[in-house]
């Protein structure tokens, strides 16, 4: 395979931002320091990689040490171009505290990151046959960036995904704590299924402290429609997103929310129910997502 | 260009949501805010606000009446053509923003948004009204 080398863009004394293109991809290996002058080229240099006619740009982050928030613009920018003229954003070289920070920034979506052996498949263009096992990843990553925003940019309460969970119904015996719980109805051609959003009393308190500034000891009716908005705005989120993938076609849905003692997840599935849990700045709380195909 | 004695109506089914965007109006100097609980009492409310609303701030999917038929029915009345009307919602999926402009929206936030965002639509959409 031949590569051509189109760009070298960085001037001295700064290093280049190097661009290879070869034939189905954009290989974009980043310098060091992604500095102001960096951030300001890149947005520049990006509009020419888009006319591209390539459908993957990657971004190799293998000497990327340090990412400030001011860098993510560029990457977020980008990422919303590419989609809107059909490319794909990837990064690869991605270091685990680099990766675990854009995830809990929220900005996940934007980087795509990508492990070296799946990049060498996608380039090679072998491409999984979907499974259900397939959607279920499609499905999960969505709503995981959108409960990590969320919680990050709505509710001031920074929070990581925990590993995924997947049970059996019958294998359902496990009874976490679950104070507040909001549920909304997911229906598309291919699946039907629901989404449960679970926190503990004392979780959820410190959340809506965190959000509102006000304490209160118990979860009463007036505390009770913010659990709703969380879920509804985590839901709107990953909908978009999943919308834009042909087979997903979420429709708007209201949740519905409740509160009190001793509630137990009754998903009404055939097949199996992920489970999410997150860590938080105000505890530990979960998703469920139960799906039945059609 | 909206100031701080500007009248603002919030429209949202989610009272959270009224709280969260009344906090952060207040943040950013606003005291002047009225709030409804879905389009059609947003109407109600716009319709009848004397001085009249300077600028709405309205959710989308909402029971009874929507923010696209409040938006709709705003710029009905030939009075309130120009008045800045801004989406929060959390529905950004291109088919919406089409509708939204379509119906007339001068700016769209998508939640979750914080302080920030809220201001810089604001000033914006402010900014548009004025050079108008």
């Amino acid at each position: 395979m031949t590569l051509a080398k189109i760009s070298t863009g960085r001037k001295t004394p700064m290093q280049p931002i190097s661009v290879i293109e070869d034939g189905k991809t954009l290989l974009i290996k980043l310098p060091a320091e992604l500095d102001g002058e960096f951030i300001e080229q890149m947005i520049t240099e990006s509009k020419a990689w888009l006319l591209r006619p390539v459908a993957l740009l990657v971004f190799d982050f293998k000497d990327v040490q340090e990412l400030k928030l001011a860098a993510y613009r560029p990457f977020v920018i980008l990422s919303r171009l590419a989609k809107q003229g059909d490319k794909h954003i990837k990064s690869i070289g991605l270091s685990h505290r680099l990766e675990l920070q854009i995830k809990s920034d929220g900005v996940l979506g934007s980087f795509n990151p990508f492990s070296p052996a799946d990049l060498a498949k996608e380039r090679a263009g072998v491409t999984a046959k979907p499974t259900s096992t397939a959607i279920d990843v499609a499905l999960i990553n969505p709503f995981v960036e959108a409960t990590v925003s969320t919680l990050q940019i709505q509710c001031q309460t920074p929070s990581t995904p925990g590993r995924p969970t997947l049970l059996k119904v019958e294998d359902k015996e496990y009874n976490p704590s679950i104070g507040i719980l909001g549920i909304i109805s997911l229906s598309t051609a291919k699946f039907h299924g629901s989404i449960a959003l679970a926190f503990p009393e004392k979780v959820y308190l410190k959340i809506y402290e965190n959000m509102f500034g006000e304490k209160h000891d118990s979860i009463s009716s007036d505390l009770q429609d913010a659990a709703a908005e969380i879920l509804n705005i985590i839901y709107g989120t990953a909908k978009t997103q999943l919308n834009q993938t042909p087979g997903f076609d979420l429709q708007p849905a209201i949740p519905m929310v409740l509160a009190g003692e001793k509630l137990k997840i009754h998903q009404k599935t055939r097949e199996k129910i992920i489970v999410l849990p997150f860590e938080s700045a105000a505890g530990p709380f979960q998703m469920e997502i139960a799906l039945d195909s059609k | 260009m909206f100031n701080p004695k500007s009248r603002i109506l919030v429209v949202d089914d989610m009272m959270a949501m009224r709280k969260l965007v009344g906090k952060a109006l207040l943040e950013l100097g606003f005291t002047d805010v009225t709030v409804a609980a879905d389009g059609a009492l947003g109407w109600e409310a716009f319709a009848a606000a004397s001085p009249k609303i300077d600028l709405v701030i309205s959710d989308w999917n909402m029971p009874v009446s929507t923010g696209i038929d409040l938006l709709k029915r705003i710029r009905g009345d030939g009075r309130f053509k120009t008045t800045p009307f801004i989406l929060l919602t959390a529905e950004s999926e291109k088919s919406q923003v089409v509708t939204a402009l379509a119906a007339g929206v001068s700016g769209y936030v998508v939640k979750p948004f914080n302080v920030d965002s809220l201001r810089q639509i604001i000033e914006k959409v402010g900014a548009e009204t004025s050079a108008a």
